[in-house]
């Protein structure tokens, strides 16, 4: 069995030597993510004295703020699995109006700053809120873990409805009328049929959201209060007392769970769902649910989404408002806040479109390779580019902040610095496009390519780039508004010159300029669905039907 | 090119994928000009020694040879070995005409030519008209024609095709038999096809090569392989077939006394040697065992065996009746069920012992 192995990796070797060009790009594609992912999570691993590491259980406060994130991890994961399995079903199941409504508010937190729900939720229940004072007249200390969970929950549901959704639509309906016609009763096909062959994609969508609970940074840091989790308690260490080692401590702690999650997500679910996903395709429509679940659930969902509808409309109001809770009269002048710190906006666009052009690109290659030259390297190259995914972006921050500033590599306060932080950390999601868009080309056609005449690299520019053309560039978009909207990862690594609009935002949350927070986010997101929507304008390649 | 020459030449090859052996040592001439069909159930191999030829693998051993040259370590993309995909592997990308094109345009072909060229093709095929379409907006008949032209319009001596019929209708899959034969005839190209349909392969091929896990099992004309084939495997899997078993009681003069269940019978050796004692076993088709009911009157030295119906299937040209004589059961075609009508109860079977292939090397294995 080993001496098989030895000499496929002496295959291997063989085959690589054959092809110049491929070695060299695999030894810088291997060297560049290895120095950029490895190094800087070895170099906050290995910071703090291991004696510190005693002290996550000695010290009350950091212990206490690892039982936080662990109980907001749980219950947060919990709700916003079950509200994603709800609009799930309902959009993928049932016959109900307003669909449209519903896909809407689950696209919408995925595409907004991970903040904004806490800066609107403020507006809506703190102290000056609208609802809280205007319409109850009462006076509430909302800071804490209530607001936390309800903030994280709206915040993070749409990813596990992603997960979902995609399961649900191709799970197999036929095999539901298989139960019904054996006497399965609705419900009994639900518990018995659909939902078992549903749990991979809802156990999916319950450990992205895990993940994602996990590493969230901007909610607990507005909302949050006293009440600490693992992120905000390493950015005080850092902020207040310039306290590396002890944030690397409580980086490290967050690490070791978020790399747990995400290896049974790759390990466990990866492959179960794999096999519902590539089933056969029904067309059949789903056998219709009783009229009182039906309008139950569509209730459930509605009042779901006009709430998120609120939150998203409250602020929009909120930055033109005078003073919120005392003037409600309208105004222009928030918008002063936002011309103060055009730097920052143009750091902020400038940062995303080259982070994401250089993750998405870099995205390509590293799929290009794994998926289409079959090397034994192959298994590690696919895990460190989906690695940082793995890593919170406070953790991938603060390596970053450790490992360039001394030589080899000195980029503090560099926009390099913030730029290579963000490309890293979007490189998971460019990654896994360009990866699906490689398993969706059948490897026939690349055969037919070589077949007609076609060398590898004409295959690749002429078939399979252009085939590529979708997933590179939803790549791109999903990674340029992330970074616009990242707060986590720049938290460590900015500097006077290469703040960003994320930073202006928590500043002016955290001195209680409400409307100018409001109207700068509102800002923010304009000009990135802005820019957006240019880049669409642009004719990547010429409409090739003549027709 | 001499004709008789083999244009594809498989000496002793072989290819394993991990621990699946998926061809052993297999060897098989193609010749120019002619239409080969691999034949064989699904992971037989037949695909995997099409996509040797086309240079997709390597084989772990063995010579692959064109034209008599070696092409072992040749990329795919300097064989000129074009393939039809089975499901067609057009480019989704591209229209109707770039996809044909696309071969021309790697030659470097002058956009003249290449454009005379494709409008051939679309012609050929009856395409005309719809050179601008993407590949999604065909039918499955249309895609499969573009498929063909885009492996033919480069004027390569050889065509492979990997199952392209399997995608059509039933209907249309007979139609489209009768064409690509037409096709290679005309063309003179050397086809290799690979199907797991006996018919297919029956009806289009001057050579069959049957296969089973990774080996060719027999290689003939499809007359050989369906009225003399080598083992219990191709006759079971090309057609249908009975198969008896019996003992050589005596050989007397150039035939063999068989004994066997129900009765003794007496055919030809057909000049091949055996001996006393011998244990052999014998195929012979449905439909050349005729069938009566009981007591109808048959001619002397044909052995009637009789035997009670066990079910009966009317497939319209002929009805296939399930018939027990003792311990054995056979099956037997009436390919004139009009005549007769059903026939039910006790029926009499007359088997003709010229058409009784005795299988090859049977009585070693047993």
């Amino acid at each position: 069995m080993s001496a098989s192995a030895l000499s496929d990796a002496w295959k291997q070797v063989k085959k690589v030597k054959q092809e110049p060009i491929l070695a060299a790009v695999l030894a810088a594609a291997l060297l560049i993510t290895g120095f950029f992912v490895l190094w800087p999570i070895a170099k906050v691993v290995s910071y703090p004295h291991p004696a510190d590491y005693a002290q996550l259980f000695t010290n009350s406060r950091w212990l206490q703020a690892a039982l936080n994130s662990l109980m907001m991890t749980v219950l947060s994961t919990f709700s916003c699995t079950a509200i994603a399995f709800l609009f799930a079903f309902t959009v993928a199941r049932l016959d109900v109006p307003l669909k449209g409504l519903f896909r809407f508010v689950t696209l919408l937190p995925i595409v907004s700053p991970p903040f904004i729900v806490a800066l609107s939720y403020i507006l809506l229940f703190g102290r000056q809120g609208l609802v809280t004072k205007q319409l109850l007249h009462f006076n509430v200390d909302i800071y804490g873990w209530h607001g936390l969970w309800l903030v994280q929950t709206i915040t993070f549901f749409p990813y596990a409805y992603a997960v979902i959704y995609g399961v649900l639509q191709s799970s197999a309906v036929h095999l539901e009328y298989a139960a019904h016609n054996l006497g399965a009763t609705r419900w009994q096909a639900f518990r018995h049929v659909f939902l078992p062959l549903c749990r991979p994609g809802i156990a999916g969508g319950a450990l992205i959201t895990a993940m994602n609970v996990l590493a969230d940074f901007g909610n607990p840091m507005i909302i949050g209060g006293n009440f600490t989790l693992l992120p905000t308690e390493a950015y005080m260490q850092m902020s207040g007392w310039f306290d590396l080692s002890s944030a690397a401590v409580l980086s490290t702690a967050l690490l070791l769970p978020a790399l747990g999650l995400f290896l049974v997500n790759r390990l466990w679910v990866g492959r179960s769902s794999y096999i519902t996903v590539t089933g056969r395709e029904s067309s059949l429509q789903a056998y219709p649910a009783a009229p009182g679940v039906k309008w139950t659930l569509f209730a459930c969902c509605l009042s779901i989404s006009l709430f998120i509808l609120a939150v998203y409309g409250v602020l929009v109001y909120g930055a033109f408002t005078k003073t919120w809770g005392y003037d409600w009269s309208f105004t222009l002048d928030n918008l002063n806040y936002v011309t103060a710190k055009q730097q920052e906006l143009y750091n902020s666009i400038r940062y995303a479109l080259l982070s994401s052009i250089g993750a998405a690109v870099l995205g390509l290659i590293l799929a290009y390779i794994v998926h289409r030259k079959r090397i034994g390297i192959n298994r590690l190259l696919d895990f460190l580019a989906i690695l940082p995914g793995a890593v919170p972006g406070v953790f991938l921050g603060l390596g970053f902040a450790l490992t360039f500033n001394q030589p080899p590599i000195q980029l503090s306060g560099t926009s390099a610095i913030m730029i290579l932080a963000l490309m890293f950390w979007n490189l998971p999601t460019c990654y896994s496009a360009c990866s699906a868009g490689f398993q969706q080309i059948g490897r026939s056609l690349e055969d037919a390519s070589h077949n007609l005449g076609a060398g590898s690299f004409r295959t690749l520019l002429g078939i399979l780039l252009p085939l590529l053309k979708g997933p590179f560039l939803s790549g791109i978009s999903v990674s340029f508004l992330r970074s616009v909207t990242c707060l986590s990862v720049i938290i460590f690594l900015y500097s006077a010159h290469t703040s960003v609009g994320t930073v202006s935002i928590l500043g002016l949350v955290q001195s209680g300029a409400w409307g100018g927070a409001s109207a700068f986010t509102v800002v923010l997101i304009s000009i990135a669905f802005a820019v957006l929507a240019l880049s669409r304008l642009i004719p990547f390649t010429q409409d090739r039907r003549k027709r | 090119m001499n004709p008789s020459q083999a244009h594809i030449q498989i000496e002793h090859v072989s290819k394993s994928f991990g621990s699946f052996a998926a061809i052993r040592n297999v060897s098989l001439d193609i010749p120019a000009g002619s239409f080969t069909t691999l034949l064989g159930p699904s992971g037989c191999g037949k695909t995997t020694l099409m996509r040797l030829i086309a240079g997709f693998n390597e084989p772990d051993s063995g010579i692959i040879r064109i034209d008599g040259r070696p092409v072992n370590g040749l990329p795919a993309f300097k064989r000129q070995t074009p393939l039809v995909f089975q499901d067609y592997a057009l480019f989704p990308h591209m229209t109707v005409e770039e996809n044909i094109a696309y071969g021309l345009k790697l030659q470097k072909a002058s956009r003249n030519e290449s454009r005379r060229k494709v409008d051939d093709m679309l012609g050929m095929f009856g395409l005309d008209g719809l050179g601008s379409r993407l590949p999604k907006e065909l039918s499955g008949g249309q895609r499969q024609r573009v498929a063909f032209a885009r492996a033919l319009v480069t004027g390569q001596k050889i065509l492979m095709m990997d199952e392209p019929l399997s995608n059509l209708d039933a209907k249309m899959r007979v139609e489209v038999r009768q064409e690509l034969r037409e096709l290679q005839r005309r063309t003179g190209i050397t086809a290799v096809f690979v199907t797991h349909d006996q018919d297919e392969a029956l009806s289009m091929s001057d050579r069959i090569a049957v296969f089973e896990q990774g080996s060719i099992r027999q290689a003939g004309t499809p007359w050989e392989i369906y009225f003399k084939p080598n083992d219990a495997f191709v006759a079971s899997f090309v057609g249908t077939a009975n198969f008896i078993r019996g003992q050589i009681a005596e050989i007397k003069g150039g035939d063999l006394i068989v004994r066997c269940e129900p009765s003794v019978i007496r055919i030809p050796s057909h000049g091949r040697h055996y001996v006393v004692g011998e244990e052999i076993a014998m195929v012979l088709r449905p439909e050349c065992i005729s069938i009566g009911a009981d007591g109808e009157g048959g001619i002397e030295a044909v052995p009637c065996w009789s035997g009670e119906i066990q079910s009966s299937s009317f497939l319209g040209r002929m009805i296939r009746y399930e018939v027990r004589c003792g311990s054995a059961t056979f099956l037997v075609d009436d390919a004139d069920p009009s005549a007769r009508g059903f026939l039910q109860g006790s029926v009499t079977l007359r088997l003709d012992p010229e058409r009784i292939h005795v299988l090859p090397g049977s009585g070693r294995k047993e």
